[in-house]
Formats: C-alpha cells, sequence, structure tokens
C-alpha cells in the first residue's frame, strides 16, 4: 500500500470530523478516529506490515511497562516522608526565626523609647522617638513575610498531594497514604498581594471618602 | 478631643504585628489597649467588656477580621464601634466587602504610623 493513501484516508476522515464540527476537532474523537483508522488499515495491510505494527505496539507496551517499573522503585515515600516535609520545617523556621529577632528589636525598641522620654530636651526626645517610630514601622516586614511563607506552604502541600494521587494511580496495588491536607487554612492564603495586583491605600482611601 | 482613656481593642494572629501597633498607639498617647489573637478570642473579649474602638487583622483563624466585624456589626450594643480593619488583604472586591459589611475605615500593611494616626482622625475625630 502507498503511504500517502494512509495519510489521504487519515486527511479526509480529520477533515470531515472538523466540518462537521465548526472546524474544531474534539479529543474525544480521537480514539473514535484511531478505531476506524485502524479497520481500514486491515484491508490495506500485507502481513509483514500487521507483523511490523504488532511488534512497534508490543515495544510502546513495553515501554510504558518499564515507565511502571521505575515509578515503583521511586522510593515515593522519602518524597513523603523527608523532602516536603524537610522543606515545610524550613520554612517554618524562617517564620520563627524572623518573630524572634523582630522580638528582639521591638524589646530593644521599647527600651530606647523609655530613655527617650526622660531626655529633657524636647526636640532631642522628639527627634529620637521619631526613630524609635520608623523602626517599628519596618517591623511590619515580619508580618508579610511570615504571610508569604504560609502560602508557599500550603501550595506545596498541595503538590505533595497531586504527586501523590499520580503515584497512586499508577501503581494502584501498593498501600500509598496520600496525604490529606484539609482547607481549614486556605482563607490564610489571601494575605499579602503582587503590588501591581492590587489597588494602594489611596485607592482604598477612596472607598470611604 | 478623643478620650485617650478609652479601651481599645487590637486583633491579630501575629504577635510581632500586636507590639507593633500597641506601641504606636502608646505613643500617640492611648493607654487602654486589650489585645487578642484572632476574631473569636476578640469576640469573646468584645462581650465581657466595652471597646470604643477594635483595630482587626483580616486573614486569622478560626474567625477571620470580616467575620469579627460581621458578628460586631450584627449586635445591638457594639454596631457603633469604630472598627478600622489593618491588613495585607488588599483586594478591591475584599476592600468593596469590609466597606458593605460596615468596616469604619481600612489601612493596607505595611503602613506607617502617619496613616495609623490619619485614620483614627478619621474614625474618632481630632486628638
Amino acid at each position: 500500500m502507498e503511504h500517502s493513501n494512509w495519510e489521504e484516508i487519515l486527511f479526509n476522515k480529520l477533515q470531515s470530523l472538523q466540518n462537521s464540527n465548526s472546524g474544531i476537532i474534539d479529543m474525544n474523537h480521537i480514539d473514535v478516529i484511531i478505531a476506524q483508522f485502524l479497520e481500514i488499515l486491515k484491508y490495506y495491510l500485507t502481513n509483514s506490515q500487521k507483523e511490523e505494527i504488532y511488534y512497534q505496539i508490543e515495544n510502546i507496551l513495553l515501554q510504558i511497562s518499564e515507565l511502571k517499573k521505575d515509578i515503583s522503585n521511586l522510593n515515593a515515600e522519602i518524597l513523603h516522608d523527608n523532602f516536603i516535609p524537610e522543606m515545610e520545617i524550613e520554612l517554618e523556621s524562617i517564620i520563627m526565626q524572623t518573630e524572634e529577632s523582630v522580638s528582639g528589636i521591638l524589646d530593644t525598641v521599647d527600651k530606647i523609647s523609655e530613655i527617650a522620654k526622660k531626655i529633657q530636651d524636647d526636640q532631642i526626645r522628639g527627634a529620637l522617638l521619631h526613630k524609635v517610630t520608623k523602626i517599628l514601622e519596618l517591623c511590619n516586614f515580619q508580618d508579610l513575610t511570615g504571610q508569604r511563607i504560609q502560602k508557599i506552604i500550603y501550595h506545596l502541600s498541595k503538590i505533595e498531594s497531586i504527586i501523590f494521587k499520580m503515584l497512586h494511580a499508577l501503581r494502584p496495588e501498593n498501600e500509598l497514604k496520600i496525604p490529606d491536607h484539609d482547607e481549614k487554612n486556605k482563607s490564610l492564603l489571601n494575605g499579602p498581594q503582587k503590588k501591581e495586583d492590587t489597588p494602594s491605600q489611596e485607592d482604598i482611601d477612596q472607598f470611604f471618602k | 478631643m478623643v478620650d485617650m482613656n478609652i479601651n481599645v481593642l487590637i486583633v491579630d494572629d501575629y504577635k510581632t504585628m500586636l507590639r507593633i501597633i500597641r506601641s504606636l498607639l502608646t505613643q500617640i498617647g492611648f493607654n487602654n489597649i486589650d489585645e487578642a489573637a484572632n476574631g473569636s478570642m476578640a469576640l469573646a473579649k468584645v462581650k465581657e467588656k466595652k471597646y470604643e474602638l477594635i483595630i482587626s487583622d483580616w486573614n486569622m483563624e478560626p474567625m477571620t477580621g470580616l467575620e469579627l466585624l460581621q458578628n460586631i456589626r450584627a449586635d445591638e450594643k457594639t454596631k457603633n464601634t469604630p472598627f478600622i480593619m489593618v491588613t495585607a488583604e488588599s483586594k478591591t472586591d475584599n476592600v468593596i466587602a469590609a466597606k458593605n459589611a460596615g468596616v469604619s475605615n481600612y489601612i493596607v500593611k505595611p503602613f506607617n504610623a502617619e496613616t495609623l494616626k490619619a485614620k483614627l482622625v478619621s474614625v474618632l475625630g481630632a486628638f
């Protein structure tokens, strides 16, 4: 059989499907086309061609089987028991450490404020308290950093669940404990947004005029 | 003039943020400041004590700042209590939701002392 004939049959089949559906080929129709195409091929193929196709299909099956074997050899539990929890611990520790550091800064700021209040010179006292206020304002970062890291931890947990669902689908014979990340902390995900995505304080003030 | 002895309740799940707001309010001159770590703890405090100002974060569990606001506004005794939302949550839809729920003013984190003072003046009057 001429190769161009196969192409022509397939092309015509696809074109007629496309024409019948406003130029769109639905993915759900692809398997029907393939089944029909294989039916057509039966009439055209020589025995040696049939053998060649059989051999190639067998090769594909072998590849799939190898892939499944590779996946089952993957120690998914390491991912579950070590990597992702370790990443989560590292991220949690960033929150804790920045919180401790900021707490230390705030303790110092409180002490400076107490000393500043005792200064007789109004100008020096005012200037010092103004600087203390600036430090307090700058300590805002800890809250925002913490909220952003919480977002990362949440998404990391989601990725972990997805990987496990995929692995479970590929090797259901093994007992894989799919992590159950409930939705209770989802509301904590809102928090800080990217600057370009959000209105400024001035924009928000317009709502309250 | 605003009475600096009014009872103020600040609500945030981050201890450092509670400290920052408390320090800024103290510098302004407020003397009676209580703290709560989430909306439901705040609501319990509001039921026990009369507050003349509530400053709350939005993103908290188990009760968010918006839910706290809705509860405050739903209660006859607290429905007129000035309520300022101080939050990193600055999406327009959320600002509108807070406004519809009856928030008195809205501050986006990170904020400075000047912004906090300006919002306090707009809600409480000059001091």
